[in-house]
């Protein structure tokens, strides 16, 4: 057996070792090592401007649209280096982001969903109508829009917009969810309802939520990473994090010491 | 840039709630002391008056650390700490209850024939009342090896409890008819070493406030 077919049994999604980013002259992330694992919710908290976000971007590499980065380490999709043996539309099919404001197409409920499918060739139409149907349940939003498919999804309030986003996400069936302060823009109800889908989604997908809400971490993730300053300062399982930091300073940001 | 200054104004005076009411328990216990000595009936009538006092203070501190984690969701230690003293008050609680009862006692041993207390008492409650002072700074020091000596000290209020009963037992056969007068010896030698026991429940979570530790 070789070492890929080793690590393909493993449990881990992505291994990252050594990062580090800049942004021209600025380093933004320093030296991170982390493993997410499948099947699991991994969030990443941390002070604004900590590099949380700008991680989670290098996981699907939207850095790449951005002038003057420069990225060094390794960052593995199932043991395959993301940025030196994949193409990033190819990654970005695997690995695809819901961000923090809901951005549904302009266009009706429907053609937001079949809208990937679409481009990447499906045709018939029982098919696109299986596909808009079964992402649309799994988004738990499909009894609030079955009735008003073809109807603009910018009607919808902005929880069922986000829910569509997450729908239109899951019409490609990626394997990996990056969600970027996905409920920051919502009520709390739409919040629950989306920290709720998270939970039943990573029996079959494995997340990356970046949230500045701890009490969100602590209630659905697996494991937590918090960051600071460019530096991953702690990852732990969340219980363990949010009940005993092993570091004074995620102590002192987690219970709101500084911030 | 500290922040939320006004939850760690309301941690301090959380804090300063329990010591507040450690000070009234080690003073009980100085006064139940010496009623039981002395046979002293203004002192435990003052003991099981200020009993209410002290009831006041535990449920008191439990509706803060109830609004607390309402209001502020806590975690890490702060948490830790929270959850503990709802459990550490009532432990103190239950100390100050036992020396209402053992007064109540004394008032009823001060009605009849002056019986001599098994002499074990006055060591039992010297060690019993340095277990409920360590387990009290080991609150405030976060202090693990006290309070784990506290938990160790309550084997020789143990064996004293049993030293005692012995006593108590021969003293009945050889003066049956004051049966009444060590029946109340039985009880106080009992709330004494329950009185060890608390302190110890108490101790047991300094570990866990320290540490984060929690042992099943």
């Amino acid at each position: 057996m070789t070492d890929i077919h080793a690590k393909e049994q493993t449990n881990i999604k992505f291994t990252v070792e050594s990062l580090n980013l800049f942004y021209g002259d600025f380093q933004a992330l320093n030296d991170i090592n982390l493993t997410i694992e499948k099947n699991e919710i991994t969030a990443l908290i941390g002070p604004s401007g900590c590099g949380k976000s700008t991680f989670l971007k290098t996981l699907n590499r939207m850095n790449d649209l951005e002038p003057n980065v420069t990225i060094n380490g390794n960052i593995y999709l199932d043991s395959v280096d993301v940025n030196k043996d994949m193409d990033a539309i190819e990654l970005r099919k695997r690995v695809s982001m819901v961000f923090q404001q809901p951005n549904p197409f302009p266009k009706s409920v429907y053609d937001n969903v079949a809208y990937g499918p679409r481009i990447n060739g499906i045709r018939k139409k029982t098919q696109l109508d299986e596909i808009v149907e079964r992402s649309l349940k799994q988004a738990a939003i499909w009894d609030e829009v079955k009735d008003r498919l073809h109807k603009s999804a910018l009607g919808l309030s902005g929880g069922q917009q986000q829910r569509l986003c997450i729908a239109r996400t899951l019409a490609l069936e990626p394997e990996v969810i990056l969600m970027d302060e996905p409920t920051s823009a919502l009520d709390p109800i739409s919040t629950m309802k989306i920290e709720d889908l998270a939970s039943e989604l990573k029996k079959n997908y494995t997340i990356v939520i970046v949230t500045h809400n701890m009490q969100q971490a602590s209630r659905i993730s697996d494991k937590t990473a918090f960051f600071l300053l460019g530096n991953l300062v702690e990852f732990d399982t969340t219980i363990t994090l949010f009940s005993q930091p092993s570091d004074k300073r995620t102590e002192e940001y987690i219970t709101g010491r500084f911030g | 840039m500290s922040t939320r200054i006004q939850y760690m104004k309301e941690l301090e005076k959380l804090n300063h709630d329990v010591l507040e009411m450690s000070t009234e328990i080690t003073e009980a216990i100085e006064v139940m002391s010496l009623a039981l000595e002395s046979c002293d009936t203004k002192l435990s009538m003052q003991l099981i008056e200020g009993d209410d006092v002290i009831d006041h203070m535990e449920r008191s501190i439990e509706k803060y650390c109830i609004d607390l984690v309402v209001k502020e969701a806590p975690i890490a230690s702060d948490w830790r700490r929270i959850a503990s003293i709802m459990r550490i008050v009532s432990d103190l609680e239950r100390i100050a209850d036992h020396c209402s009862d053992i007064a109540g006692y004394v008032l009823k041993l001060s009605k009849g024939k002056p019986v001599i207390p098994p002499f074990q008492f006055g060591e039992m409650i010297q060690i019993m009342k340095s277990m409920v002072t360590d387990t009290i700074t080991s609150f405030i020091t976060l202090d693990i090896p006290m309070a784990l000596d506290v938990v160790e000290r309550d084997e020789f209020v143990d064996q004293l409890f049993t030293a005692a009963m012995d006593e108590i037992c021969d003293k009945v056969k050889e003066s049956p008819l004051d049966i009444d007068q060590y029946a109340s010896y039985i009880l106080i030698n009992k709330y004494i070493e329950r009185m060890a026991d608390h302190a110890v429940n108490v101790a047991k979570w300094i570990p866990y406030i320290a540490s984060g530790e929690y042992k099943i």
